[in-house]
């Protein structure tokens, strides 16, 4: 029995994984994931492209990591293959709460875990009626969300939304007017508004890895990934913040286990990119001036980081292309001003680390670029690992 | 129907049949995974195929 790696195309992470496979001598099994049929009938299933039948690939595979980049592919990719008796990596219940950020606060408010303050109103901001006009809602919307979170510093986040899309903040009654009427159902957010408190996070956020192997505790790495900078109220680094490699205090590490077993329950294994924030508020630790001249230090390094990145033979030169992105990254990671930032979050996150606050969870974080190469984790091994342990826990290794 | 080169699909691997008469910009799409690929340049008897950018609804996290 094997591992089966499933997606709809492959990105530097799923390449990442089949190299790290490769090295740690695993065959992976490659399943695609969109132009395919999945049929089914009183006989069994196939599951076929135009010109293969990858039927007897996944009979063979006992496991399948799950690297779909579209969510909602993911969730239906998850509920199909474990209908077909396989064990996906993350499992369809992982998968679902993770799809959305209110399911996922939901389970940390459930179990004590601080999260923002979140207001759902499950009301669209405009509604079509009957005779083919439209009802607005927006100014009720606003009063109901003002009722419960003030009218200052209101976070508007689409329910699904990734890289930090559509996440906007409304300083005053005005703003969240303007962004409740630009607020359409959409496949990111289907129904209803998310609204969130302004963290006062200063100038960065965690993402912190869990992950649990089959008959083991829940791992938390030592290590997170902060992305940081002054830039935008958002710290995705999908808007070009910068990224450090940070310690996480014990504390912190205790309560994202008990996020992941939240989230995870029953299932034999799993792996989740957690993203927190401090609410630093007015406890800093130093003046922004300073800190903002060492981000201003890093940004040459930072941009030749970036430059490959975007380079268009990531795909076609992976192997050259990965080694100079290690390169490009270890020159970043070698400047003073690196550890300089690095230290301050660190000392930052030590103080405030009861002040913690859990707000999302990611069942296929990317980690090539960054996770692995600034906080030292190349989640293809535990993602090889959670699957072996599977395999060994139901065929006796 | 006569065929270039041939040239191999990046993410299952599978051989891709190009025709010969292939022109700049026509996608092709792979037999084996359902990969688009777009012709980048036919030169000689080769042929540079490049993956198509698709805009997901949702990509990556």
């Amino acid at each position: 029995m094997s591992i089966g790696i499933l997606y709809e195309r492959s990105e530097t992470d799923e390449m990442g994984i089949k190299l790290t496979a490769r090295e740690l001598g695993i065959n992976l099994a490659y399943i695609p994931f969109r132009k395919v049929a999945v049929c089914l009938d009183k006989n069994g299933y196939s599951f076929r492209s135009k010109g293969k039948t990858y039927s007897k690939v996944i009979e063979d595979v006992h496991v399948i990591l799950n690297r779909g980049q579209s969510k909602n592919r993911r969730l239906f990719a998850a509920n199909i293959l474990e209908a077909l008796g396989k064990y996906v990596i993350n499992p369809p219940r992982v998968e679902f709460i993770c799809y959305s950020k209110l399911r996922t606060i939901l389970h940390f408010w459930k179990e004590g875990i601080k999260t923002p303050r979140t207001v759902y109103v499950p009301c669209d901001s405009h509604e079509p009626t009957m005779d083919g006009s439209e009802i607005h809602n927006e100014e009720e919307i606003a009063d109901l969300i003002e009722q419960e979170l003030g009218n200052r510093d209101i976070v508007i986040k689409p329910d699904a939304g990734t890289h930090g899309k559509k996440v906007k903040l409304a300083k005053a009654r005005e703003d969240l007017l303007t962004i409740l009427g630009e607020t359409e159902p959409s496949i990111i957010n289907p129904v209803g508004i998310l609204a969130q408190k302004l963290v006062q996070k200063w100038f960065y956020d965690l993402r912190i890895i869990v992950a649990k192997e089959c008959g083991k505790a829940p791992h938390c790495y030592p290590t997170a990934l902060a992305r940081a900078g002054f830039k935008d109220f958002r710290t995705n680094t999908f808007l070009g913040n910068m990224v450090f490699g940070v310690n996480l205090p014990p504390y912190i590490k205790e309560v994202a286990v008990k996020c992941g077993e939240t989230i995870g329950r029953d299932s034999k294994a799993w792996l989740i990119a957690f993203d927190a924030m401090i609410d630093v508020g007015e406890n800093k630790i130093a003046d922004d001036e300073p800190i903002k001249a060492e981000f201003e230090k890093l940004e040459s390094p930072f941009n030749a980081v970036k430059k490959i990145k975007r380079k268009g033979t990531k795909k076609r030169d992976f192997l050259n292309w990965n080694k100079k992105l290690e390169e490009a990254f270890q020159n970043y990671k070698n400047q003073e001003a690196y550890d300089n930032i690095k230290r301050i979050i660190e000392e930052s996150v030590e103080r405030n680390k009861h002040n913690i606050l859990f707000h999302e969870a990611n069942a296929c974080p990317e980690f090539w670029e960054q996770t692995r190469l600034v906080a030292g984790i190349n989640l293809a091994v535990p993602l090889l690992r959670c699957a072996q342990s599977v395999i060994d826990s139901d065929y006796g290794g | 129907m006569k065929t270039l080169e041939k040239a191999r699909c990046p993410d299952c691997d599978a051989e891709l049949e190009v025709p010969e008469d292939a022109m700049q910009g026509e996608i092709l799409t792979c037999p084996g995974c359902g990969l688009e690929l777009e012709v980048k340049q036919v030169k000689g008897g080769s042929v540079e195929l490049q993956e198509l950018g698709i805009e997901g609804e949702d990509w990556g996290e």
